[in-house]
């Protein structure tokens, strides 16, 4: 039941120190109960899209160990822009009551028909819960 | 007095158990706590515990790194993603808000037991499905429900022995301050200092508005500069100069700084971008390995798995690990040795991450070293860049003539390059225009653009006065008593950092090989690299106290550090 609600912010930037505007970011729910959740949204000239809210669990579930759901929602992101590589990232994790940011490296596609450096394409979030 | 451990501006984590085939990746220390932060613990916890839990994994990551624990080993990164070895981290997840405000504010702060130095490796488990010594998460979460603070919950854990330490040192400066809170109607040095970051950080950040003129009076203009950082930078924008908004200031003003910071140092004024001439491995010196870290270097902040190589033209342990994780990152054999396929490979992509940028002059705008030396006969929009630089800094210092700004680079354009040299001291006759020069004509520009002179740089920069040594450091003790070149009647007085970073300083200028590091103090290092440096200075070493060497270095680093102002350190 997904009945509490998040907040999600995505930057896009590149070389740690110039944002990526004009991106296209779009985000779709993971789980079952929120698979109709659908946004597209730009980043600005800051590199950040609007902040947007999301279905979350309640946030009984963060609250004790004994607690039977998972209390974060999960979310898949892609991201395209003109002249980068496109990034996806897996598994972003939404709590109730929460503002999250997920600040995406972007890496400037170097041509002659060269693909990304390894491990930047696509990032998976491990579905975990607190455990050690 | 103890060596307090310092804060490492990055921290390379293994994504693996330690003798895994994985890959590493590098980024800052509080990023990498918001990571641990937001992977181990829940956000929506009370704040008490959060606290608590952010300082243990704070201290783990610190005693880590104080001890080499993995690099005395011979792995080459500091510490693991894995919970079973470290603690959990997950590259490029999202990260809480509120946990990335309250690291923020406190990403210099950690336990160790009282008496020692180094920080507490303060283990700790989920409580639930793990028991521990220690931290246990979930026990936090009920200690914080009962109103216990989040010092007196690690007291619960880890004992009563144990102390905060508050305020470590980051960053370049030896000592840090703790910086005041500024608000509208604040008046002052720190004002200045702030408004002049947060104009650097607005050339990349259009959104933010410049402050003009910065002249140290806080009023409506900074404040509303201050909320627009803070909103880009997921702060709360109450236009307020906090602890947590000044730390975010710092750390992303050295971002945009190292872009420009990584093309002044990788090359001296006298160096040219080079081809590729020969396979270069261990032991290799001079400009082809000054290039490739240069390179790598500047690869490293597009790329996080590509670890930075140094600037010292040396090619030791850490240019070839940097070599390997570019290699491995480009899908090249993992050989550590640049041959004609890597050199090519790290041209190329640093070629794409230049030309990415879009490469346009706007007034205020600085543009990056396009990546190529220009002379007479150039032509392109870095050409053009350059004439409005110049054509700008001509309404100031009359002597530089003006010219028509048509991206070629003909004897008028030369000519004011020549004039600029001139006045701002460069040496040389030449006027082709490296990545130093450039950096120094865009930082004069920048100065002049938003309204504060050139000479604010040297000044606000540590100034070393002569007459003040600080603490106490037993020169024959610590330095070696057997070694004639030490007085030792005249114990030496400076702070060990101090003394660490004016060495390290003189080490790389002189193109010297040091293990010195900043925030750990290594006996045998300083004594190499004072008698090395009392052969370059032309010192005698017998002949004089250590004092008075000490003193003619941090002479010989004032000189130098007055040098790279101009020279392109913004």
């Amino acid at each position: 039941m997904f009945n509490d609600f998040g907040r999600l912010t995505v930057r896009a930037q590149t070389g740690g120190a110039y944002p990526v505007s004009g991106a296209i970011v779009r985000i779709r729910g993971a789980d079952e109960e929120i698979s109709d959740v659908n946004y597209s949204l730009i980043t600005n000239l800051s590199g950040n899209t609007e902040t947007i809210t999301l279905p979350a669990p309640s946030i009984a579930y963060s609250a004790s160990p004994d607690a039977k759901e998972i209390p974060f929602a999960s979310y898949d992101i892609e991201i395209t822009a003109q002249d980068y590589y496109p990034k996806r990232i897996y598994g972003v994790e939404i709590f109730p009551r929460t503002d999250s940011i997920q600040i995406v490296s972007m890496i400037p596609i170097e041509g002659n028909g060269y693909g990304a450096p390894t491990g930047e394409l696509i990032a998976e979030i491990p579905n975990q819960e607190l455990e050690d | 007095m103890p060596l307090t451990p310092k804060i490492p501006n990055e921290i390379v984590v293994h994504l693996g158990a330690p003798d895994s085939a994985a890959q590493n990746v590098a980024l800052s220390f509080p990023d990498y706590i918001k990571n641990v932060a937001s992977s181990e613990i829940y956000p929506t916890w009370p704040e008490d515990a959060l606290r608590a839990n952010i300082l243990a994994q704070i201290s783990v990551a610190l005693n880590r790194v104080y001890t080499g624990y993995y690099r005395t080993r011979g792995y080459d990164f500091d510490i693991t993603n894995s919970p079973a070895y470290d603690q959990t981290f997950v590259y490029q997840r999202d990260i809480y808000g509120n946990i990335s405000r309250i690291v923020d504010e406190i990403f210099n702060n950690y336990i160790r037991r009282v008496g020692a130095i180094e920080p507490l490796f303060a283990q700790f488990c989920d409580g639930v499905e793990v028991q521990c010594p220690g931290l246990t998460q979930w026990g936090s979460v009920e200690l914080a429900n009962q109103g216990l603070d989040y010092f007196s919950i690690l007291r619960r854990f880890y004992g009563d022995d144990i102390e905060l330490v508050t305020n470590a040192p980051f960053g370049d400066s030896p000592v840090t301050a703790e910086p005041p809170t500024l608000s509208e109607g604040d008046t002052g040095a720190d004002v200045e200092l702030l408004q002049r970051r947060l104009n650097r950080i607005s050339s990349n950040y259009p959104a933010i508005p410049k402050i003009r003129p910065n002249d140290g009076y806080f009023g409506p203009q900074t404040t509303e500069a201050v909320r627009e950082f803070q909103r880009v930078f997921g702060l709360d924008p109450d236009g307020i100069v906090g602890r947590a908004t000044w730390n975010q200031v710092l750390f992303i003003y050295n971002a945009v700084k190292k872009l420009y910071e990584v093309t002044s140092e990788g090359l001296s004024i006298d160096d040219v971008l080079t081809d590729y001439t020969t396979e270069l491995s261990r032991g290799a010196v001079g400009d082809g390995v000054r290039t490739v870290q240069y390179y790598l270097s500047y690869i490293a902040l597009f790329v996080p798995s590509v670890i930075s190589a140094g600037f010292d033209g040396s090619y030791g342990p850490t240019t070839e690990s940097s070599v390997r994780s570019f290699q491995r990152a480009y899908g090249l054999p993992e050989t550590g040795v640049v041959n004609r396929q890597t050199f090519d490979r790290l041209e190329s992509v640093y070629r794409s991450m230049i030309s990415n940028i879009e490469y346009r002059f706007s007034p205020g705008r600085i543009l990056p070293f396009f990546g190529r030396v220009i002379g007479e006969g150039a032509e392109g929009d870095d050409v053009r860049a350059l004439q409005e630089y110049l054509n700008y800094i001509a309404q100031t210092y009359s002597e530089i003539p003006r010219v028509t700004v048509d991206g070629v680079y003909g004897p008028a354009t030369a000519e004011q390059v020549r004039a600029f040299k001139r006045i701002f001291g460069i040496p040389g006759d030449g006027v082709r225009v490296n990545a130093p020069l450039w950096n120094s004509i865009a930082s004069i520009y920048d100065d002049l653009y938003t309204g504060s002179s050139p000479a604010n740089y040297i000044s606000a920069h540590n100034s070393f006065d002569d007459a003040e040594l600080p603490s106490s450091l037993n020169g024959k003790n610590e330095l070696g008593g057997d070694d004639r070149a030490f007085d030792q009647d005249m114990p030496i007085t400076m702070d060990h950092n101090e003394l660490n970073e004016i060495l390290i300083c003189l080490m790389r200028h002189y193109g010297f090989h040091t293990n010195l590091r900043q925030g750990v103090f290594l006996q045998d290092e300083i004594k190499k690299a004072l008698s090395d440096l009392s052969l370059v200075l032309g010192i005698e070493a017998s002949s004089f106290s250590t004092t008075e060497l000490i003193k003619r270095m941090k002479a010989e680093r004032e000189s130098i550090l007055r040098a790279k102002k101009i020279f392109g350190e913004l």
